[in-house]
């Protein structure tokens, strides 16, 4: 991490952010909560995917909705867990009289970023290694939806998580909220897919680009104004 | 034809009235008898002019038609010239004249197999081109003398009387969903639970509207466009729509504390909400699709457009009508639930 006298300079919230982000990194990797089961169920799909289009040439078309199917239903499965994991350990009482909610808000969101950016990747190395047809034409432009595509799901999402940990029936619950609100995402996420499958130009796809960067600056922002409501008992 | 600002003023008007009556005197009070007669009469007028008045088109409406396969019958609106009445024993037909209704210099010969009316001015006759483009050939008498006529739309026909329930119905649908984000916001400020009440009164009839809207919208295009389900922007954006709800409904009954299901419903349907006016208002006008309006579209659709075929003044007044007697409706089924919510919240606590 950072050496405590240049630590010392940064904001006070900056630093609770990244102590909450820290907090979620180290008690990840020491458990591994939600990367293992992710990736096998990354991998699991991958396979049902190969194993179903059988010899089947895949379309681009067809190839980038699978591809997002696989990671949507990844992300589905696995970005729900930090606050969920707060509510079974019971230690999200410890956590809202220690940090402020837009501290928890903001370090549980880009650990989300993190962990989509991860799975996403997974799902796509695997997803190329077992289907060959399919090869990117536009590289940078299929880097920026895969980023890009992160971010707004995890700003979709996170605050979704926190409401449904306060829910019954989380596991259900978590795809049937989110989906309408990615949805759009989705849309232009599929079609940027596509265009860097099929070699359009970086700089005629951008479109697609820009919503995906200005819906998540929205929902960031309405998140942020709500996530006291939720967070607090 | 009237202008492009006279048809603008008729639309605001019809939703203004519309919100101002439908609001009053407050969403969660009785409504007075007046107020519920007025309502009423509003409505089945609406209804009614909808439905009974036929259409009527011109001439050139039937040499289009004729040209197209499939219903070449086209019901034109034209004024009889009784004094060219000619009887043609041989054929047992008769033939007349007749002076087309909104283009007054445009004449042609009907020819009737069966005597046509005299002692009416206008008439509204079912009929196909025959020879030429001045020659017509009569199956029937649809009315004389009518009071008003709706306008012809070709390859709509006799389906363009739902767009004064699909398009009012799919507009409270938006409108019940933004009711019911206010009422979100609200609860939240005030933490009062009677907006709770209120806010899942009008998600629960903003459902209801969204289904019939989705349902009016599904047959109509299973007989315009082949298919119940296109998966056109605007469906896809209904179909979002009714989705949030479903959510809404979901995550309610999956929360039991009365409190915490308040506040994470209410954060819910604000959250949603953000996607709401893209999808409906921005995505459907620059994606290409079949609705009218879309991105493919060369007019505006019949709100906005200023085309003279969109400016019927007839066309205009039953809109703006229909539009103003369904969110009537929808604010009267509004109170009603809300009070029934509220009595029932408060028959709970004193138990």
């Amino acid at each position: 991490m950072l050496r405590p006298a240049l630590f010392a300079e940064i904001p006070l919230i900056v630093r609770q952010i990244i102590a909450v982000f820290h907090k979620d990194l180290r008690s990840e990797i020491k458990t591994r909560y939600a990367i293992n089961a992710v990736l096998m169920f990354v991998l699991t799909t991958v396979a049902m995917i190969v194993f179903s289009t059988a010899d089947e040439r895949l379309s681009n078309g067809l190839a980038s909705g699978i591809l997002w199917i696989i990671m949507f239903f990844s992300a589905m499965t696995g970005l729900s867990k930090t606050f969920v994991s707060e509510e079974e350990r019971g230690t999200g009482l410890l956590l809202q009289l220690s940090t402020p909610p837009t501290a928890v808000y903001f370090g549980k969101l880009f650990f989300n970023i993190l962990l989509t950016v991860v799975l996403y990747t997974a799902a796509v190395l695997l997803f190329f290694l077992f289907i060959h047809e399919i090869t990117i034409k536009t590289p940078l432009l299929f880097v920026a939806v895969l980023l890009l595509g992160s971010i707004a799901t995890a700003s979709a999402t996170t605050i979704i998580a926190a409401i449904i940990a306060r829910a019954n029936t989380r596991s259900a619950l978590f795809p049937v909220l989110s989906f309408p609100i990615l949805l759009p995402l989705v849309l232009s996420g599929v079609e940027a897919t596509y265009q860097s499958l099929t070699g359009i130009a970086f700089g005629q796809a951008q479109s697609n680009l820009i919503i995906l960067a200005s819906y998540s600056v929205v929902l960031v922002a309405v998140s942020t104004m709500l996530f006291d409501f939720v967070w607090k008992d | 034809m009237v202008s492009y600002s006279m048809k603008a003023l008729i639309l605001s008007a019809g939703f203004l009235i519309g919100l101002l009556v439908g609001l009053f005197p407050s969403p969660e009070r009785p409504r007075p008898k007046w107020w519920q007669i007025t309502v009423f009469l509003f409505f089945s007028v609406m209804i009614a002019v909808a439905l009974l008045p036929p259409l009527g088109g011109s001439f050139s409406d039937a040499v289009l038609m004729s040209r197209v396969t499939g219903n070449k019958i086209v019901p034109v609106k034209a004024t009889l010239l009784p004094e060219t009445l000619v009887r043609d024993e041989q054929a047992g037909t008769w033939t007349m004249q007749m002076r087309d209704f909104s283009e007054p210099n445009i004449r042609a010969t009907v020819i009737f197999p069966f005597e046509p009316p005299h002692d009416a001015k206008v008439a509204v006759v079912r009929m196909y081109r025959a020879e030429s483009d001045v020659m017509f050939r009569a199956t029937s008498v649809l009315s004389t003398d009518p009071l008003f006529t709706l306008p012809f739309i070709p390859d709509l026909n006799e389906r363009a009387r739902n767009i004064y329930f699909h398009v009012p119905l799919s507009w409270v649908a938006v409108l019940a969903y933004l009711i019911a984000m206010i009422y979100s916001i609200q609860y939240l400020r005030k933490n009062d639970h009677a907006y709770d009440v209120k806010a899942v009164s009008a998600a629960s009839i903003g459902t209801l509207f969204t289904f019939l809207a989705t349902v009016t919208g599904a047959i109509w295009a299973e007989f315009n466009w082949g298919t119940f389900w296109n998966w056109d922007p605007r469906e896809t954006s209904i179909f979002i729509l009714l989705l949030i709800y479903g959510a809404y409904f979901a995550l309610r009954s999956a929360v039991e504390n009365e409190d915490k299901r308040a506040r994470l419903a209410a954060v819910y349907a604000i959250f949603a909400f953000v996607s709401v006016p893209f999808l409906v208002y921005i995505m459907p006008r620059i994606m290409e699709g079949l609705h009218p309006g879309s991105g493919s579209d060369v007019n505006a659709g019949p709100i906005v457009s200023a085309q003279p075929d969109a400016l019927n003044p007839i066309k205009q007044i039953i809109f703006s009508l229909s539009f103003c007697s369904f969110t009537m409706v929808f604010f009267w089924m509004l109170s009603l639930r809300i009070r029934t919510g509220l009595l029932e919240y408060r028959m709970a606590r004193q138990e």
